[in-house]
């Protein structure tokens, strides 16, 4: 399905909003993107397709998601102390609906994230399915695929 | 994750129909008393010196890997119990990317005290490190030592074990 301009300019209005949320620190504002039934996935392998039988970096559904927005904002984890500044970065959006208020954005990212004098940077692409809902879109999947998704990390404590 | 650790049993785990069915599997195979030895063992994660930790309950392996003095790998794997119905390895999967995950709520305030403790000794202020915790209330019995949930019992008996093996 061909979308217009405006549509594709309002799903990467969202996602742009989503980036900024982030690095915001507004994380109950960004929970909110997400749909009730909505997971977060961040596979530990390229092309990865399948959750239930091989483990992921991340497969949060909305409750786990909740857990971690309190655990964000409650300012006491080790890990979070100094609590990291981050920048979202998100380029060559590509977005297609199969569906009726149903739309796939799939994107190039670049996430900084700065604690305590050291840089990390992670990259890769992303994908959102998203529903319109009330004039404004929902996430029903987020899968972020980073380019060493099957490499060795340090903690990941803010998502991507 | 619902069904957490409490008190060495998962927490409606009598309720669970994928563990009722798990744990009738077992008395067919092996009869009740041996089914009952095998779910009786009440342990959560069982170190074995030096560096795997096995957690049976939720299907979890642990490696600590040092790849040199300032440098450790961490390793997490989760295991299949053959026969066991396939919702148990799911779950083990979920508990892996819960608990094991570069991305975990768990384990990643454990690995940075890992680092921070590491940063700490390159700064040689204290020659020694204290792991006396607990020390005054370990209690001998016929398995060995025990000590309470803040103990530092763990760190000195695997610290015990390696002094023998290089004075042995």
């Amino acid at each position: 399905m061909t979308l217009s301009y405006e549509t594709q300019r309002e799903v990467e209005l969202f996602l742009l909003n989503e980036a900024k949320l982030l690095d915001a620190g507004e994380f109950k504002a960004w929970l909110e993107l997400y749909a009730p039934q909505g997971v977060y996935w961040m596979p530990s392998q390229p092309g990865q397709a399948d959750a239930k039988n091989v483990a992921s970096i991340m497969y949060e559904d909305h409750a786990i998601l909740a857990m971690r927005v309190r655990r964000l904002l409650e300012a006491r984890a080790l890990v979070l102390t100094p609590m990291p500044r981050t920048t979202h970065l998100i380029s060559n959006i590509e977005v297609t609906s199969d569906a009726p208020d149903q739309y796939v954005a799939d994107a190039a990212f670049v996430y900084v994230e700065h604690q305590d004098g050291r840089q990390h940077i992670y990259s890769g692409r992303h994908t959102h399915h998203l529903v319109r809902r009330n004039g404004s879109f929902r996430i029903a999947l987020k899968r972020v695929a980073l380019l060493d998704c099957d490499g060795k990390h340090s903690p990941i404590t803010i998502p991507i | 994750m619902t069904n957490f650790y409490k008190k060495g049993v998962l927490v409606n785990e009598e309720q669970d129909p994928v563990v009722r069915r798990y744990k009738a599997m077992l008395v067919e195979r092996f009869g009740c008393e041996q089914a009952a030895a095998v779910l009786g063992m009440n342990r959560f994660n069982n170190i074995i010196y030096p560096n795997l930790i096995i957690n049976a309950q939720h299907q979890q392996m642990r490696v600590t890997i040092p790849l040199a003095v300032d440098l450790t790998l961490i390793r997490f794997y989760c295991f299949r119990l053959k026969g066991a119905p396939d919702e148990m390895f799911h779950r083990a999967i979920r508990f892996l990317s819960t608990s094991g995950s570069p991305a975990s709520m768990i384990s990643s305030d454990d690995i940075e005290m890992l680092e921070r403790c590491q940063r700490g000794l390159v700064k040689k202020a204290s020659p020694w490190v204290n792991f006396a915790r607990g020390a005054d209330s370990d209690r001998r019995d016929s398995d060995g030592t025990v000590g309470g949930a803040a103990s530092e019992l763990p760190m000195r008996v695997q610290f015990e074990a390696w002094v023998n093996y290089l004075t042995q």
